[in-house]
């Protein structure tokens, strides 16, 4: 039988709460003798609980079984990298309790390329949904690799919209690679099953998502990363675990800021406090990468709606326009703002959602669209 | 010896004749009663002979035979007490038998000879002056429900003997004057004063807005937003703001409340658009009626009026999948091993719901849903029923500086003018076409009424193609621009109706 079967084995054996598995396995010699070695035996040379060894002692079964699980994995177009292997990114090669191995479907990030982290609430606001976008897209422009965890929310705004920039994007899930989670993100995980990007895990396929498996996937995306980047975190958000994760690796931690009155905003404001870098807007994270220009604070993210935009709109119309923010309103508020009618508000709101000045976010709340992301 | 007596019988909300008859000759003494009856009639011999003796008549020792004809058709309800007694009377010759010629007669008994009232006596009033009746008999709980009908004489009794004593002669009761035009007067002098009234909502512009619209084309509607909306408020208002009653729907919506026996007995004509609010727990048969006799349920008591369903997605999807045929057919038909009955359902739905199980949505900061929990929330309400909503409206919180905002708010009558106009319009849109409401268009008719334009037909094809509009989505927005065009009395959709129309559709 290959070692590899044996690698393979160990590396199913993940399931969100072992230690430091790879020196685990070096202290039985190797993934084979471990697979031969008893329960007791295990106990004594290995100086694990008793259920962990019980639970390595379940897990052996049938090694032929094991054999053909493993060659199975090719037709469903995952591929297994051991730590041992050339292939396995050197980032994570060093990392405080690193994967025994991956499960990759696509590709693995490029290692020679800047990767940037993006992560967040997963029920964000307008706000972050629009700086997820921003980041996601803009740095994926500028070649950045954009690692997160395919989650609902920012995570998942950021990749979608890196990889609808036409950059590279890469997951990293809490669940087996096979396994859309959460389902909603269907298109996503297409995408990123595509060519050049990837989605990586190191649960074997199959595997479901479990709240315990998400916490030790985070150091994986933290140490895929160069630079991570929060956008939007409640004060006892699962991001802030990230953030942990990302500074023990000695990675850049950036926070886009919110409001102090937001809740959204709290474990955001928190890390700036206790000193993450401040990111102000694309510059400021490619100058940490080393790759940027000089940043200039005075430039606005947004870029102001233009007369190009509004040309053919009735003035009174264009009133509606001029006061809506990125904050959703109700069309009560935007008429009280604009010193319209109710009905003319509607009217109004509608006739610029036509020209994609207006965005109905919710069911009768109003974002403007009017706003470009400024070049940089 | 044999006489009969006409009393009536209820099925659905309807009257029909029954001839209660008797007949006591010789044979093995004993009182039975015939006739395909339920227990409660058949019950009613004991509670006769006992109220007879009381009242100071000794039955014969014969064999008495009550019957009540048509046979084939099921009975039940305690109306029949009184018209047995006096046609066992009758026979006994107590009483004159041509004295019960044209007389329509109903009541329950109790032991003590009282008569007590009962259910369903509009319906069997409007049904006895079908017949010719010229009289009728009842008890005098009911006597104001009865004179609710013109050009026949109602006597109210409160007692066996009394009813005796009037037909032997020897007792006279005035008849009752009928009251249906002074309340008819009284209700449109005084504009119908709702409990609850448009004045009483500051802010909430939006919502105000959309129930004018809703109201107007009898358009089903739903309105989402955060506890302490004021959403239940709104819709208690809509009664306010729609049409007043006509003689003939005053008419219809008490029969029904008769026959549950939930008219007032001093002022029993309804007018006034009912505002029926059901429970979220609420099943089925509480919403449609039903039942081994059938009853009306919440959608029959709503007749005319506005249901109001609160809290929307925590109602069974077994009560909810129940409406769908009576917002359909504006009307219930149930059907029992014999029988099927038919009661009136044409009313207004309105619903209310929280955004998401917390309230807060979409506001992030507040709210602590996740985006399954609430994808599941909103998923409680199907998408047929859904469907049949034409109007959504988001109602906001109110903040304290609307509420002490000085201006008042309009009143329900001024925007009860609007409405009447465009409901004005509407009649004489679809006078013979057996509709009455923009809400009420089949595709045909909407085809028709609310032709577009080309350049209003270019704006819809674009708005369509934005918010990725069904082929039902579609006509809806065109039947609400119909209405709202309507209520700025255009001929045609404008641009502005299809803006705000779309503005209104249901987006979940």
């Amino acid at each position: 039988m290959e070692e590899r079967i044996y690698d393979y084995w160990v590396a199913t054996l993940q399931d969100g709460y072992i230690g430091d598995i790879v020196n685990m396995v070096d202290t039985a010699g190797g993934a084979r003798p471990l697979f031969e070695m008893s329960e007791k035996e295990m106990k004594e040379r290995l100086g694990i609980t008793e259920r962990l060894a019980g639970y390595i002692g379940e897990r052996k079964g049938d090694i032929s079984l094991i054999e053909e699980k493993y060659y199975r994995l090719a037709a469903k177009k995952i591929c297994y990298v051991n730590h041992t292997d050339a292939d396995f990114p050197d980032k994570l090669r060093y990392i405080p309790s690193r994967p025994y191995g991956l499960f990759v479907k696509g590709s693995l990030p490029d290692l020679d390329k800047p990767s940037v982290a993006i992560v967040g609430a997963r029920q964000c606001s307008e706000y972050g949904r629009i700086m997820a976008e921003y980041f996601g897209s803009r740095l994926a422009g500028e070649g950045v690799q954009i690692i997160s965890g395919m989650a609902w929310g920012i995570d998942g705004i950021s990749q979608m919209a890196a990889v609808n920039a036409g950059g590279r994007s890469f997951a990293v899930l809490g669940c087996g690679v096979d396994i859309t989670y959460p389902v909603k993100n269907r298109i996503l995980y297409n995408r990123l099953c595509e060519d050049g990007n990837g989605i990586v895990s190191e649960y074997a396929p199959g595997t479901p998502a479990e709240s315990r498996r998400f916490p030790p996937r985070n150091r994986i995306i933290s140490g895929l990363c160069d630079v991570l980047i929060v956008v939007e975190a409640r004060a006892r958000s699962g991001t802030l675990i990230t953030v942990d994760m990302a500074v023990d690796q000695g990675r850049c931690v950036m926070v886009v800021p919110g409001r102090l009155t937001d809740d959204l905003s709290v474990g955001c404001l928190n890390l700036l406090y206790q000193g993450a870098l401040l990111a102000t807007g694309t510059e400021s994270v490619l100058e940490q990468l080393g790759i940027g220009r000089q940043m200039n604070m005075t430039d606005y993210i947004f870029e102001e709606t233009s007369s190009q935009d509004t040309a053919g709109i009735p003035l009174d119309i264009q009133k509606v326009a001029k006061v809506l923010t990125i904050d959703p309103s109700g069309i009560e508020e935007i008429a009280q703002r604009a010193g319209v009618s109710e009905s003319f508000a509607a009217v109004a709101l509608t006739k610029l959602e036509l020209k994609n000045l207006a965005k109905e976010i919710s069911p009768g709340f109003f974002t403007g669209s009017g706003h470009r992301f400024r070049d940089i | 010896m044999f006489c009969s007596v006409l009393s009536g019988g209820i099925r659905g909300i309807e009257s029909f004749p029954v001839n209660v008859e008797c007949d006591i000759s010789n044979g093995m003494p004993g009182f039975d009663i015939v006739g395909y009856v339920g227990g409660e009639v058949r019950e009613a011999r004991d509670r006769i002979r006992t109220s007879l003796r009381n009242a100071g008549f000794s039955l014969p020792i014969a064999r008495i035979t009550v019957n009540l004809s048509p046979g084939d058709v099921k009975k039940s309800g305690t109306g029949f007490d009184l018209p047995m007694a006096l046609s066992v009377l009758s026979c006994m010759q107590v009483i004159d038998d041509s004295s019960l010629d044209g007389v329509f007669v109903a009541g329950e008994l109790s032991l003590s000879g009282e008569v007590c009232p009962t259910k369903g006596i509009l319906p069997m009033i409007l049904m006895a002056k079908k017949h010719g009746v010229r009289k009728c008999i009842i008890p005098i709980a009911n006597s104001k429900e009865g004179s609710v009908v013109e050009d026949i004489k109602i006597y109210g009794v409160s007692s066996l003997k009394e009813a005796v004593g009037f037909l032997g002669g020897s007792y006279a009761i005035d008849p009752i004057k009928s009251h249906l035009r002074r309340d008819l007067e009284a209700a449109g002098t005084s504009g119908n004063t709702y409990e609850y009234d448009f004045s009483r909502i500051k802010g909430q512009k939006m919502a105000r807005r959309g129930a004018e619209i809703a109201a107007s084309g009898l358009h089903n509607m739903i309105m989402t937003g955060p506890p302490g909306s004021g959403k239940t408020l709104i819709a208690k208002c809509i009664p306010s703001i729609m049409p007043s009653l006509s003689e003939e729907e005053c008419l219809g919506v008490s029969a029904v409340y008769s026959v549950r026996g939930a008219l007032s007995s001093e002022d029993p004509l309804i007018t006034k658009r009912p505002f029926v609010a059901a429970h979220s727990s609420s099943t089925d048969i509480s919403l449609v009626g039903g039942g081994a006799v059938p009853r009306p349920g919440a959608v029959s008591l709503a007749h005319k009026g506005v249901l109001f369903l609160d809290e929307i997605p925590e109602f069974s999807r077994k009560a909810l999948e129940a409406l769908r045929q009576p917002l359909e057919d504006r009307e219930v038909h149930i059907t029992r091993n014999r029988d099927t009955c038919t009661f009136p359902a044409d009313f207004m739905l309105v619903a209310a719901m929280n955004p998401c199980p917390c309230g807060n949505w979409p506001d992030m900061n507040k709210c602590t849903c996740t985006d399954a929990v609430r994808t599941k929330y909103i998923s409680k309400i199907s998408g047929p029923f859904m469907d049949r909503m034409d109007i959504c409206i988001v109602a906001r919180k109110v903040s304290p500086f609307d509420m002490q905002a000085k201006d008042s708010p309009e009143d329900s009558a001024s925007i009860r003018r609007r409405v009447i106009k465009a409901c004005e319009i509407q009649k004489r849109r679809f006078s013979g076409l057996g509709i009455s409401f923009n809400s009420q268009m089949g595709n045909r008719e909407i085809e028709k009424f609310c032709a577009l334009k080309d350049a209003e037909l270019s704006l819809m094809k674009e708005l369509s193609l934005k918010n990725g509009m069904s082929a039902r989505t579609y006509y809806r927005v065109l039947k609400v621009a119909r209405t709202i065009a309507d209520l700025s009395g255009q001929e045609n959709i404008t641009e502005e109706a299809l803006m705000e129309a779309v503005r209104l559709k249901v987006s979940f």
